[in-house]
């Protein structure tokens, strides 16, 4: 069977193989062996140093990050399906694989599909190790789904939507339906300066800079680690 | 949250900043890492096998023992690490349960080692990984109804006090054994089952003709004799059935009962011949009916357990009786078809229809064959051996799963009946070490007070008296001392298998010369009745009573307690005999001494071999402090006769 050539392949040969070995009653192990195809791709990081070098991290630090990530993601990249299932684990009641989507998206900066230690640690060295514009260009890049310059309304709902359904059903007051839907307008309002219904990074940081609350809100991010 | 995941705490409150722009309101200040440590490892000892962690390994679960601030009382300052005295080939799945998030029970473990472990470090067995998860309840259920079956038959064997008679009847009911009323009970019905049933067979057997008429069966030849044994059995079994019907606990339950129903499908159809009689129209029912007498043999179930197991057995495989009940009618229609279209063209068939080929099939397919019908085509005969051939198969597949299940089953309940053999001996050997160690506090507060009548009496070379005690061992009895002395009682330890009796005496101070005999006959009248070992009472010449040293004749009381001292001093005086016979039976008694007694005593003494080390002190005056009073010879010294040739008594007389 080995020598048959490729056309022989087919439902034809496997049939053929399967009435024989019933006749022959061979005790062949199993096939299923023969399907396993090498699927773990092990990746690794760069060196520390062009770590230290490349982010706002120290060495212990780095080291810290590493080993919690190494941990979740052994082979050393996270995709999607992880990223949403790691992320879930801290918003027990709500459905925060939308919102896990958005920040998956957001650390892939190469979107190539899997974030790797180095997209990892280069996003939280900005929003935890960024100037305050830094970090306000990170939330920026969040909220831009598409990635083209400015956040649309439609944008802003799908996020606004994905940040309370991280709450979950049982909330007091309950949630209702107009929620998400009031509280873009709100943002809108805030932020569209020129109000032409979508909110550039030019704007979006100017109006961040006039707002006391969320200039001190991003400043909790210094002692995060 | 998962441990690995506890790592990505950063990480999620990073992710926040997407909320922060949104947010219509200030956040809430971020908690203060007040002890913000860099991450060190930590050196886990556990009985010498050294284990390294992150410290943030360990908090990932705070509300374990290694989580929390529990450890620091393991913390060992001259090391530098935590000591545990603890299983170290468990700590190991425990510490990999904090790095993975997922614990793992080892296989070769003990179940119940392995509990103790997990309960000893917090971390409830609930979190056991699937992968491990059921072994673990296999297990943990395996043993549980080990331990459920070794109370269950403690429990029968300890004697209920207060029974009322109904449920001492129902008990009698349940375990024969338990009474020899029972017993009998048990073997007259079983009797009469037998008999029940032999007479229902041999009803129908052929007896000889009577001239003048045909064959007739002994039934019917001898009907009255029948009638009558008919008669005493179901009247024994109605009767029986009323008595078990009183006794139930729950009576509804026990109609329900499987025997219940067996029993009056058993004794039914007298009655309702008695009611029916001589009907011509329902005498088809009637002999309908006689048919149920056979179940009186399932009766028998009650008296043999292989017959029980093998019920039990059928029902809890009936999902596989099931089965194979299923896939043999499937195959039995299959064939009888084929087989009916086969063997239609052949000329005086036997295979007249679908439903008469069925007997065919079922006949081959059990490998019977009675030879009644068979194929005559050439079709017939192929499709005749394939179903032969498929019939071992379909039957043969679900035997083993049944046979499996009896096996099972079986061994289990031999696996407890030798438990439950064992468990005698096996306490036994358990109580003997018990009162070995009750014993050695004995022994160590005589030696205790040997040494302390030494130094007070300055005698250097009998100093080191006794066996060495550890300190744990003589901590202990330090504490049951000072019980003793707290409450002023006497220390009982009683022993009905081993017949070791030792008792403590309270020094009692201040006692005049009657109320010591007062105390003395007293006490021992008390100790009379509280011994339970047949064996001593039966023990001819044991040993005395007090203040029989006049009399020097041998009672039987089993003790003889001394209470009192006569000395002021806080040592206690003790006698101990220890009294071995055939039987295995101690007989330890302990009586105080006064001085003189111990000197009268010794001669009375008459050991024939000595089993303890005897230490004899002399007595010296000076033993009595404040200059009491000798008490005269009247005074109730302790008089151990011992005349029983065959016993080995050992006195040891303390001061």
């Amino acid at each position: 069977m080995n020598r048959c050539p490729r056309r022989c392949r087919s439902p034809l040969g496997q049939a053929a193989r399967s009435l024989y070995q019933l006749v022959a009653g061979s005790l062949s192990p199993d096939s299923v062996e023969d399907e396993f195809e090498l699927s773990t791709v092990c990746h690794r990081p760069e060196g520390l140093e062009q770590l230290q070098e490349q982010t706002k991290f120290t060495r212990k630090e780095l080291q810290v990050l590493y080993r919690g990530f190494k941990n979740e993601c052994p082979s050393g990249i996270v995709n999607e399906e992880n990223f949403k299932q790691i992320y879930s684990q801290f918003f027990p009641q709500g459905d925060s694989s939308t919102y896990a989507t958005f920040l998956f998206n957001a650390f892939d900066t190469n979107h190539d599909g899997s974030v790797s230690f180095e997209d990892f640690v280069a996003g939280l060295s900005v929003i935890l190790r960024g100037t305050i514009d830094d970090r306000l260009n990170w939330a920026f890049n969040l909220y831009d789904l598409n990635k083209d310059g400015c956040i649309t309304k439609e944008e802003m709902l799908d996020i606004m939507k994905s940040i309370y359904d991280m709450m979950g059903k049982y909330t007091y007051p309950a949630l209702r339906e107009e929620a998400p839907r009031e509280h873009v307008e709100t943002f809108f309002q805030k932020m569209d300066r020129n109000k032409d219904g979508v909110v550039t990074i030019e704007e979006f940081i100017e109006s961040c800079q006039k707002d006391e609350n969320i200039m001190r809100s991003m400043q909790l991010f210094d002692n995060v680690i | 949250m998962a441990a690995g995941v506890a790592a990505w705490l950063p990480f999620a409150r990073a992710a926040a900043i997407g909320w922060m722009p949104v947010a219509n309101c200030p956040m809430p200040l971020a908690p203060a890492d007040k002890n913000k440590r860099q991450d060190e490892l930590i050196v886990l000892n556990v009985s010498g096998r050294r284990f390294q962690t992150w410290r943030t390994t360990l908090e990932r679960y705070p509300d374990t023992l290694l989580g929390s601030t529990e450890k620091e009382f393991f913390f060992n300052e001259d090391t530098k690490e935590y000591f545990f005295d603890r299983d170290p080939e468990v700590f190991r799945c425990v510490l990999n349960f904090y790095r993975t998030g997922k614990l793992h029970y080892p296989r070769y473990e003990c179940i119940s080692a392995y509990d103790d472990e997990l309960a000893f470090y917090g971390i409830l067995p609930e979190i056991i990984g699937d992968c491990c998860y059921e072994e673990y309840k296999d297990r943990k259920r395996e043993n549980a109804e080990r331990l459920m079956d070794d109370n269950d038959s403690e429990n029968n064997q300890e004697s209920m006090p207060s029974l009322s008679f109904r449920q001492t009847m129902w008990r009698a009911f349940e375990n024969p054994h338990t009474s020899t009323l029972a017993l009998v009970f048990y073997y007259v019905t079983g009797f009469f089952i037998a008999v029940s049933v032999i007479t229902n067979v041999v009803e129908t057997v052929p007896c000889g003709t009577v001239p003048g008429s045909k064959e007739l069966p002994c039934g019917e030849r001898y009907s009255v004799a029948f009638f009558c044994l008919d008669t005493a059995c179901v009247m024994i079994f109605t009767v029986e059935y009323l008595l078990r019907l009183f006794a139930a606990p729950s009576r509804y339950r026990f109609i329900r009962s499987v025997m219940s129903i067996i029993d009056v499908v058993a004794i039914m159809p007298y009655y309702i011949g008695l009611v029916m009689a001589n009907n011509e129209d329902v005498s088809g029912a009637f002999v309908t009916l006689r048919v149920f007498r056979v179940f009186r043999i399932f009766k028998f179930s009650r008296h043999s357990q292989g017959l029980r197991i093998l019920g039990y057995t059928l029902k809890s495989c009936a999902s596989e009786l099931g089965f194979l009940l299923f896939s043999l009618t499937m195959a039995i229609i299959i064939f009888a078809t084929v087989m009916f279209y086969a063997e239609k063209g052949s000329s005086a068939s036997k295979f007249t229809s679908i439903p008469a080929s069925f007997w065919y099939t079922i006949v081959t397919m059990t490998t019977l064959g009675y030879g009644d019908m068979v194929p005559k085509t050439i079709a017939g005969k192929i499709f005749g051996s394939i179903c032969s051939l498929s019939g071992v198969l379909v039957i043969a597949l679900p035997v083993p799963v049944i046979v499996s299940n009896f096996s099972r089953i079986y061994h289990q309940n031999q696996r407890a009946d030798k438990r439950r053999a064992q468990k005698k001996a096996r306490l036994a050997r358990i109580r003997v070490a018990k009162t070995g160690s009750s014993n050695a506090y004995l022994h160590s507060k005589r030696n205790g007070l040997l040494n302390e009548a030494l130094e007070l009496t300055g005698t250097p070379e009998e100093e080191h008296m006794g066996k060495s005690t550890s300190l744990i061992e003589s901590q202990h009895h330090h504490l049951l001392h000072c019980l003793e002395k707290t409450t002023g009682l006497s220390y009982l330890v009683d022993d009905p298998l081993l017949s070791v009796r030792t008792s403590t005496i309270k020094n009692h101070e201040f006692i005049d010369e009657q109320m010591f005999e007062q105390n003395c006959m007293e006490s021992s009248m008390q100790n009379y009745p509280s011994t339970r070992s047949p064996s001593l009472s039966s023990h001819p010449g044991l040993t005395t009573t007090c203040c029989s040293r006049r009399s020097k004749k041998t009672t039987h009381l089993p003790n003889s307690n001394l209470p009192a001292t006569r000395l002021r001093s806080m040592q206690e005086l003790s006698t101990i005999h220890i009294q071995g016979s055939e039987q295995p039976s101690l007989t330890t008694s302990r009586s105080s001494l006064n001085l003189k007694a111990d000197d009268g005593l010794r001669p009375n003494c008459k050991t024939s071999q000595i089993t303890t080390a005897i230490i004899s002190i002399p007595t010296p005056p000076a033993l009595t402090p404040e200059g009491e009073s000798r008490p005269p010879p009247a005074s109730p010294g302790p008089n151990t006769n011992i005349p029983s040739i065959a016993s080995n008594v050992v006195k040891v007389s303390a001061l």
